[in-house]
Order: C-alpha cells, then structure tokens, then sequence
C-alpha cells in the first residue's frame, strides 16, 4: 500500500526547499561582491537580482510553510530530487542575465552542469566573461559538490535527527560519524584543508606559469573548485591547454583524485589508518580500471600515430583519461580532436572510464567503482560456486572500512544501479543519433559525459545544439547526479499525489 | 501522512505558476534590452582570404583517408586558415606554414624564451566584440595556440573581460603535436603584425535588470519584516 500524500507533505517539502533557495540566495552574494569590489556592474546587477528572488521564495517558505512537523524519508528524498532542479533554475537566473546565453534552457543547461558537477558547458564568449560570473560558475561546482542539499540542512537546521534521509537520498551511501551533521562538517573540514593546499599550490604554479598578480590567484580559485569538486568547467574556453604547463596540470592530477576519493576514505586517512588505501575495494578497482584503459589509450594513440613522445602520451593521455575517470573533465585538447587526431582506441578508452566513474561518496559521477567491484566480485563467485561442490558453501567479501560480506541485496542493488546507468547512457545517445548530425561514436561519447557527469565534450554540446538533445542531457546530468533512486521515489510521490487528488 | 489532509491544488500549482511567470518575465526582459554589435569592431583582413571551400573533417584509423587528402591538395603555402579548419583535419596541416589571424584573449604566457598566447578567431574577436555589450551571440570560443619567439612579443594587449585584445596577424608554421608543448596543437610564430589595437568596450547596465533587483530584494526584505513583526 502506497503513502498517500497531501497537502501537509507538500508544506514540509515547500519549507525545505526554501532553505535550499537560502543556501543560493549566500552562494550568489558571494560573487555579486567580487563583482561590486571589480566594479563589473552589469554581472552585480545579475547577481543581486538572483540572490533577491532566491532569498524572497525563502523567506516566503519560512513565513508561509514553517513547519515543526517530522521529515521522513518520502519527504527527504523528494526534496533532494526537487532541490536539484528547482535549485539549477534558481542558479540560472544570473547566467541568463548574464548576456552570454541565448535563451534561458541555456542558463539552465548550465547551472545543471554546474551544480551536478558535470562540465559542460554551452557559454558564448567565455573568454570576454565577467570575473565575478565566470568565478559564480566555479562556485555552483563547489556547492553541488559538496552537496547543496546537506550543507544548507545540516549548517543551518537547529538538528540533524530529521535530514539523515536527505544525506542518503543525494546519493552519498553512508554516514562517515553517527551524525550527519558532523559528516557534514567533516565535509567541509577536508574540503577547507584541500582548498587552502590546493590554491596555494595552483597559485604557485600558475606565477611560474606566467599568470601573475591576483589574476594567478583568480585562476587557482576557479581550478580547485573545479578539480576537487571533479566539476569540469575552466575559466577559459581552451580549459587547461591554456596552461602549457606540466606544473599545473600535476597540481590539477593530484587535486582530480582527491576529489575522486570517497569521504570515507579521505576520513580514514584522516584518522590514521593508511592501510585502507592498500584494502579499499574502491581503491583496488580504480588502480587497475585506470592501469587497464591507459595501457589500452596509449597503445591506441600510438597506433594512430597521435603522439609520438612520453610528453605527449604522459600529459595529452594520460591526464584525459585521469580527467575522465575521477569524473572531472578538465581538457588539455581541443574537443574535435578526439574524433579527428586521436584514432579509434584512445577515444574508446576514455568513454569506458567515464562511464565506470570514480568512487562512490564522493563528488565524482558514473557508474561508481565499487559497484563495479562487487559486481565483479558476485560474478566470481558465482564462478567459484559452479566449480565447487554443491555442499561448499561460498562466500565472497570486500573492504570497505571493514570486512564485509557480498549479500544478495548488496549485489542487486548494485547491478540495478550500473544497468540504469547503461541504459541512460545508451538513451542519450539514442537522442542524439536521432538528429542524424552525428556519427555514433561521438553520440555515445557525449552522452557518456553528460550522464556520468565528467564534461568531456566532442563539440555536439554547443549553444547551438538541438532543443531536445539539451533537455536530454540535463535530465541525464539530473539523473545521473541522484543516482537514479531519489529521481524515481520523486516520480512515484507525483503519481500518488495524483491518485489521491483523485479519490 | 497523519491527521487532517490539507487541499494539495495551491500547493501544486503556485509553484509551478511562480516558475513559469519567472522564465516568461526574464526572457522579455532580455529581449527587450536589444544590443547591436558595435560596427567599428569588425576586423575585415579582406587582404587576406580564408583557405576556401568548406571544413573537412579528418579522421584516423578510417578505411576512408580520402578527406585528409583532398585537404592536403587545396592548401597553398602561407595561405590563411581558420582554427575550425585546422582541429577538422590535423594532419593535413602539420608542419605545413600558415597565416592566422585572431584576437590575443586571457594572457601572454611569458617564459622559456617567448611567451604562449592564445589567439581566437571567432565572431567575438573579428566582428561582433565581446559579450555582453551586443546580443548577436554567435557560439563557442575557437582559437589556436600561439607560441611568439621574444622579438615578437611585445606589449600585446589581451583580451579579456571588457576589452577586445589586440587582434594580431601571425604567420608561421602549425605543428599538430608540438613536443615543446607535450604535444599540443602550436602554431610557431615568426612573424607577427598587430591589426587592430585592443579597445575597451562599454557593458551597458539595463535599466530594467537594476529595477527587477530592486523589487526582489525588497521582496525579500519586506517578508523578513513581515515575519518579525509577527514574532514579536
């Protein structure tokens, strides 16, 4: 029997959806002050404007919806679901005044990619893009990454006990401490400490580079959110080939891993205990998937006759498919040329391992590599069990923070997740090859992007693209953003909100 | 789920309705704060014809090379090329010598000996100028990458936001994986002739934006207001 909902839910929803609103009412001020401290007026004017609508639907929320009453775990997953869309359109507001896009689906578009932490990006004229709107795009990588949703409940909700459902919902597995508060905190601590280290370091670099002055620092910002968020987007329209530097790019590798890595792990390194690096299923199955596809893209772009030197295959290469797999999307070449100078293998590659996606509780999107470890796993077993007499009894484990037993329900959720996300990807490049403009490789590619949230683009996400690809895509970046679970719960609470209007 | 339910209609359809009125109202807004491009920014270079014909796209490992090859066969020595033409079809122009013409945007990289500078040559730098100061929005950034030896590097003034950089006539030879450049695509500059001078350009505030912020944030205040007074 299914929950009926009426208008009471819908009240408690309202009401924690207003300080999602709040949460980027505070993100967008934060830029509309670089833009007055920068003089840009027409970006403040744009900012302000998207910080006054988001602040007016939450204080309309507090005055109208404020309510005492118990969240449960429908609510608290439609809310996530809901906060991602209505938050993408609220973010939207000021890239649309912006100037540099061409209808409002566009600003959308790109809040989408932002705030799920996609990449990719159909801006005009990036490279004449105010200071202030172009660190705004960065910062939307920053807040979806670090989960917009918890950060505005568990920072600003007088107690934790009623939102652990919204924490789960957002696709993040489980508490890294009892509290999902503290989990929260701890969050932002790792995320503080990174920031710090990683601007520091980007900004270094970047001097060495040729950036100097505060333009260095302005850059660092931007690249870290991007990076450690595993977000894609870049400051310029040539992303990091802007650079020509290897120091950069280094700093840019070890900051796509960091976000790549679970907030568990990063809690057990945190605590001391190194080991977890060394028996993390998650690790193990990163290590060798990444080992595995660079093997394959180097042989493939030696074969094409791409590149011909260590630099070339280490920082062309090798830093895409790093890119790719921490679910990043960070360019170090032109878009085309993956379908013009990189051959067959090398581009397959790269499609695979931004389909499998990085670790899970992280900001990285995809597949999620401990789903693929455990499917991996059951299926061994499965192996061990028909080679073995009928009496054995076999089971199969994996670490994860401790020793735990592959049960049948872990092993379906997981393979029903990696065969959503298959199927997602297949449909969008479905959509794309139904336009007739492109070849299938480069339909699967993007919808691959798209889907599992990296950002890598072969140039068919453009202002320009059809209508209908760009819906698709943002609905796969939604999806693929949740997880599927939470998008699905929304749907049924819709459905059963319409069968009880109807009784 | 427990006690009296409460009338979903409102619930349903004001939101949805505030959402729709929004989209609607920033959508007229915008098209009503028409922009023309500023005609004293078009770079014609009507000396120097583009590559003629249209882009071939190239690609690898395919059974059918014969694209590549056409490509190859129309290309003169020193003619001028376009960066879609060049990433369409690499190989085509590898060592070949070129004659580029773009706007220096972002920085000039200055190291080892010269300075990196990336030069686009889309609508943005050779017709229309920078966004936001038109509405003609005409696509993505392209460009190539522009290595400049010292004696050529000069004081350029790059583009950025604001400002149309200095659009520049670079001639050299394109190298499709540079090992200077851990094989990016670079085109060696050797010589170098400033077109155009940089020139700021003037973002216009639209007065109707500044109202609409105005509204909202009294909006939000005013309930803020509201709310207190009831409180107390």
């Amino acid at each position: 029997m299914f929950l009926r909902p009426d208008g009471r839910d819908l009240r408690i929803i309202g009401f924690y959806l207003g300080k999602i609103a709040m949460a980027l009412a505070l993100m967008m001020a934060l830029p509309a002050a670089l833009a007055v401290a920068l003089r840009e007026w027409d970006a403040a004017i744009a900012l302000v404007t998207g910080a006054g609508i988001a602040a007016s639907i939450w204080q309309g929320a507090e005055w109208r919806l404020r309510t005492r009453a118990h969240l449960t775990w429908a609510h608290g997953t439609v809310v996530v679901a809901l906060a991602w869309l209505l938050g993408s359109v609220l973010a939207a507001v000021p890239l649309f005044l912006s100037g540099h896009f061409g209808d409002f689906l566009d600003a959308w578009f790109e809040a989408m990619s932002g705030l799920t932490t996609s990449g990719l990006s159909v801006v005009n004229d990036l490279d004449h893009l105010a200071y202030s709107m172009n660190f705004y795009r960065h910062l939307t990588h920053f807040a979806g990454g670090q989960g917009i949703v918890i950060v505005a409940l568990s920072l600003f909700s007088a107690s934790g006990a009623s939102i652990g459902t919204l924490y789960v919902a957002e696709g993040r597995d489980e508490r890294i401490v009892p509290s999902v508060v503290r989990t929260a905190r701890f969050i932002f601590l790792i995320a503080g400490a990174y920031l710090v280290a990683g601007t520091v370091a980007l900004t270094a670099t970047l001097w060495a580079a040729g950036i100097g002055g505060w333009r260095g620092l302005w850059h660092a910002i931007n690249l870290f959110f991007a990076a450690f968020d595993t977000g894609g987007f870049s400051p310029t329209s040539s992303s990091i080939a802007y650079y020509h530097s290897a120091g950069v790019e280094a700093v840019l590798a070890v900051l796509m891993v960091a976000g790549t890595m679970s907030f568990a792990l990063h809690y057990a390194l945190w605590s001391g205990r190194r080991s977890e690096l060394l028996r993390n299923i998650e690790v193990r199955t990163l290590v060798l998937t990444l080992t595995g596809f660079s093997v394959l893209a180097v042989y493939g772009l030696v074969r094409a006759g791409t590149f011909d030197t260590t630099g070339g295959l280490m920082r062309k290469g090798l830093f895409t498919l790093l890119s790719a797999h921490s679910g990043t999307g960070f360019a170090v070449n032109n878009g085309t040329l993956y379908v013009t100078d990189w051959g067959v293998l090398a581009p397959a590659a790269v499609v695979a391992v931004m389909a499998l996606g990085g670790m899970a509780g992280s900001t990285a999107g995809g597949i999620k590599v401990l789903r693929i470890g455990l499917t991996t796993k059951g299926l061994l077993r499965e192996v061990r069990r028909l080679l073995q007499p009928e009496s054995a009894v076999t089971v199969a484990t994996y670490h994860s923070g401790k020793r735990r037993i592959i049960t049948p329900p872990v092993l379906i959720a997981a393979t029903t997740i990696l065969l959503l996300y298959i199927l997602t990807y297949l449909a969008g490049a479905l959509v794309a090859l139904l336009y007739g403009t492109w070849d299938v490789t480069e339909a699967i590619f993007e919808s691959v992007s798209a889907a599992a949230n990296v950002g890598l683009s072969v140039g068919i996400t453009s202002p320009t693209m059809p209508r209908g690809l760009q819906l698709t895509y943002i609905l796969q970046m939604w999806l693929g953003r949740l997880e599927f679970m939470a998008a699905f719960a929304m749907v049924g609470y819709g459905v059963s909100l319409v069968g009880s209007r109807r009784r | 789920m427990n006690g009296a339910p409460g009338p979903t209609a409102p619930w349903l359809i004001a939101p949805v309705a505030f959402l729709v009125i929004l989209v609607v109202g920033l959508q007229a807004l915008r098209a009503a704060d028409e922009r023309p491009p500023d005609p004293d920014l078009l770079v014609a270079a009507e000396d120097l014809p583009l590559l003629t014909g249209d882009v071939i796209r190239c690609e690898r490992e395919r059974p059918d090379n014969e694209p590549a090859q056409r490509e190859v066969e129309r290309i003169v020595t020193g003619t001028r090329v376009s960066s879609a033409t060049v990433v369409a079809c690499p190989q085509a122009f590898d060592g070949r010598r070129v004659t580029y013409v773009g706007e220096v945007v972002g920085d000039v990289l200055v190291r080892d000996g010269g300075a990196w500078a990336q030069v686009n040559d889309d609508a943005y730098a050779l017709a229309a100028g920078p966004l936001p100061a038109h509405d003609d929005l005409q696509g993505t950034n392209s460009g190539l990458h522009v290595w400049l030896p010292d004696t050529l590097r000069a004081d350029l003034e790059p583009g950025r936001p604001g400002r149309r950089g200095d659009v520049v006539e670079v001639a050299g030879v394109l190298v499709r994986a540079d090992p200077e450049d851990a094989g990016g695509m670079t085109l060696r500059a050797d010589q170098l002739r400033v077109r155009a001078e940089a020139v700021d350009v003037e973002v216009p505030v639209d007065p109707a934006q500044v109202a609409l912020a105005a509204v909202a944030c009294a909006v939000a205040a005013g309930i803020w207001g509201l709310r207190r007074r009831e409180q107390d």
